[in-house]
């Protein structure tokens, strides 16, 4: 669950029509009309990538949000079968937070996906999922997405994510042998037997372990 | 060997800070903060060659002997070269020491190549905004002639090919015929690198589009994730381009020096070894911290600023021995709450908010020692349970109260000693014996061995 605080806003004076904004937002709360960006603001999550795009022209600013959101699928729909079903394909623990920022967790994104959200923005808009930093969550979505059966085709030209290169065909699981053999310094062999006996499961790395060290010397 | 506190690297307004405006009193001027100095504790960390604050006449020094050791022949008069770096590295005791290092490579490449189509690429953290106040600061615009540029992970990319499968780089940092990567050694977000690679993480995470990024951190267990970066450093598309990478080598006391190579793989396993030696005690004595709260009061992000020389990551990922290569062989009991984004069971039960750029929380429990920081901290956090203080030192006492501790280590900035309260200090005096010596006999022997390494005769 996410709820929004801040949204931008365009300056038509000092727009210049590049499309930089248009390129980079997660939720395509923006979009061209004519020479001009405009905003159309019940989609807008107030990520902010759009104001660092524009750093040239400095047409966006940011601006408290009239009319703060929340965005998320309710929790009571997280533990249905066919959502359990599903992150396990994906290969997360249902209640994994897969979203950083926000504290989604795998299991509401999936509920989403269950419910027939099929493109990567309109989960953000659902979930909240990749509403502010986007560079962890990125792979997660797109894992969920395949298990599903959902696949994204983007032209080269959008570059607000590259198909190609999702995540969802670089991983642990897909290491060839050879490469396993040629890096053992980076232990690939015995990551993937620990994600794979679920000692691991997927993601590695606890973000914050809660295990304190018992020994003080 | 409990000292007066020492006096921090001073802090400017930055916008990017809560409450956009220095603060009016820094941790180390509160009574009841002391000292404690990092070679006291462990006598056989090395003294520096440069410390914050300090002529960097010694870093040039050094950046020239280690780049007369490198091949520079690839380069011709004419060839268009990107000097690739880190916002992290000016967030490094003041940034004197990493700016002048990037100073001396664009010098020595000019003056023994001929080339003066030098740009300098920054990578930004949080965003290209950065690059407005850091660049100017160090006055890199200028030396580097105006060629300077910022880049982030939703710029337009480039595919790169390698042997793991189709990876991302960002196509304006990779937009040159030649790449010199100019990175360091601070052992930040080790509980990411493992020390395994840590030279290399730049591709994935200062280079790399926010997909690759995302590779690396949720499609490998963190201690094979560093094939990410190696892979693209061997990809074809990175050798065509590959002139060599010079590193700024520090410790827990300062800037230790500057090694440059050709080979960044030969290089990476001389500062693995040397930041092991240098910084594995730190580390260790940091996980011996059970319960404590913690200052804001550096540059730069919450988890990034530094005591001791250490970053606040390496407490509030304290929880296990990021150095040991090996899983653990049992699975943790309780099992770790994966809903949890937070440090509520690490040792840090709550934060004094005094200064920092925005962005992270790390602790269910924030103060904020300013009214406008708690402004700003209130706006961007709703979620969390945030505390208004009228100044640093009522902010201290709620955290105290709150955390159930007296017990508090201060980010901020210094290298060579930490400040803390003063039973803290006798904590980390009392055990610094038993940590150095397991380090020695136990640890070090192991972190060397699963990385192949041996301490020189």
């Amino acid at each position: 669950m996410f709820t929004t605080s801040a949204i931008v806003q365009i300056s038509e004076e000092a727009c210049v029509g590049c499309t930089r904004c248009v390129n980079v937002c997660p939720s395509e709360a923006l979009a061209m009309e004519g020479r001009l960006a405009v905003l159309d603001e019940p989609k807008c999550v107030g990520c902010f990538k759009c104001l660092e795009a524009c750093i040239p022209y400095n047409a966006i600013s940011i601006r408290r949000d009239p009319n703060p959101r929340q965005l998320g699928v309710p929790a009571e729909r997280w533990d249905r079968p066919e959502v359990i079903e599903l992150c396990a394909k994906a290969r997360f623990a249902p209640e994994q937070a897969i979203c950083m920022c926000t504290s989604t967790s795998a299991a509401e994104v999936a509920a989403a996906i269950i419910d027939g959200v099929r493109e990567p923005e309109e989960l953000t808009l659902a979930t909240g999922v990749r509403a502010k930093c986007g560079m962890w969550c990125l792979t997660p979505v797109m894992r969920l997405l395949a298990a599903h059966g959902v696949e994204i085709e983007r032209t080269a030209k959008d570059y607000r994510i590259y198909a190609d290169g999702d995540g969802t065909e670089v991983a642990i699981w897909t290491i060839p042998d050879d490469v396993a053999d040629r890096y053992p310094e980076y232990r690939l062999r015995e990551s993937l037997e620990a994600v794979e006996s679920g000692k691991n499961l997927n993601s590695p790395a606890p973000m914050y372990p809660d295990i304190q060290p018992e020994r003080k010397p | 060997m409990i000292h007066p506190a020492a006096t921090p690297p001073p802090l400017g307004k930055s916008r990017f800070a809560y409450g956009r405006k220095p603060p009016t009193m820094r941790a180390a001027e509160l009574p009841q903060i002391c000292s404690v100095r990092v070679q006291d504790l462990f006598d056989d960390i090395p003294d520096p060659i440069h410390r914050a604050g300090e002529d960097v006449t010694p870093v040039r020094e050094a950046a020239v002997a280690a780049l007369d050791r490198v091949d520079m022949s690839m380069i011709k008069p004419g060839d268009t070269v990107n000097v690739l770096c880190s916002e992290h590295g000016f967030g490094m005791m003041g940034g004197d020491a990493y700016a002048e290092l990037l100073r001396a490579v664009r010098d020595e490449v000019v003056g023994r190549t001929g080339t003066e189509k030098i740009k300098l690429g920054m990578s930004s953290a949080s965003s290209k905004f950065e690059q407005l106040e850091i660049v100017p600061r160090f006055g890199l615009d200028e030396h580097y002639r105006g060629e300077v540029f910022s880049f982030g992970p939703y710029d337009n990319g480039v595919a790169i090919d390698t042997e793991i499968g189709r990876l991302y780089g960002v196509r304006r940092a990779y937009a040159a015929k030649w790449l010199i990567h100019v990175h360091y050694d601070d052992p930040r977000e080790v509980h990411f690198h493992h020390v395994n690679g840590r030279l290399l993480k730049a591709f994935t995470m200062s280079y790399a589009r926010m997909e690759t990024r995302s590779v690396f951190h949720n499609n490998f267990p963190t201690r094979s994730a560093n094939i990410v970066p190696r892979a693209v450093y061997e990809s074809p598309f990175v050798r065509q381009r590959w002139a060599f990478s010079a590193v700024l080598s520090t410790s827990p006391t300062g800037t230790m020096g500057v090694d440059a190579d050709n080979d960044l793989i030969a290089m990476d396993r001389r500062i693995t070894l040397s930041m092991l030696q240098r910084y594995g005690k730190m580390l260790e004595l940091f996980r011996t911290v059970d319960r404590c709260f913690t200052v804001a009061d550096d540059t730069r992000w919450l988890p990034y600023q530094h005591a001791g020389g250490l970053t606040a990551c390496s407490l509030f990922e304290s929880g296990e021995d990021h150095l040991d290569l090996d899983f653990a062989d049992q699975r943790p009991d309780p099992p770790p709450d994966k809903r949890s984004v937070e440090v509520v069971k690490g040792p840090v039960r709550a934060l004094v908010m005094n200064y920092a750029w925005k962005l992270f929380t790390t602790a269910r429990v924030t103060v904020a020692a300013d009214p406008d920081v708690a402004k700003d901290l209130l706006r961007i956090h709703p979620d969390r349970e945030i505390h208004a203080a009228a100044d640093l030192p009522q902010a201290m006492d709620i955290a105290a109260e709150r955390a159930g501790t007296d017990k508090a280590i201060v980010f901020d900035g210094c290298y060579g000693a930490i400040n803390l309260t003063r039973p803290l200090a006798e904590d980390l005096i009392a055990r610094a014996p038993e940590v150095s010596r397991r380090v020695d006999e136990e640890l070090l022997p192991k972190w060397l061995r699963q990385r192949n390494l041996a301490l020189a005769a």
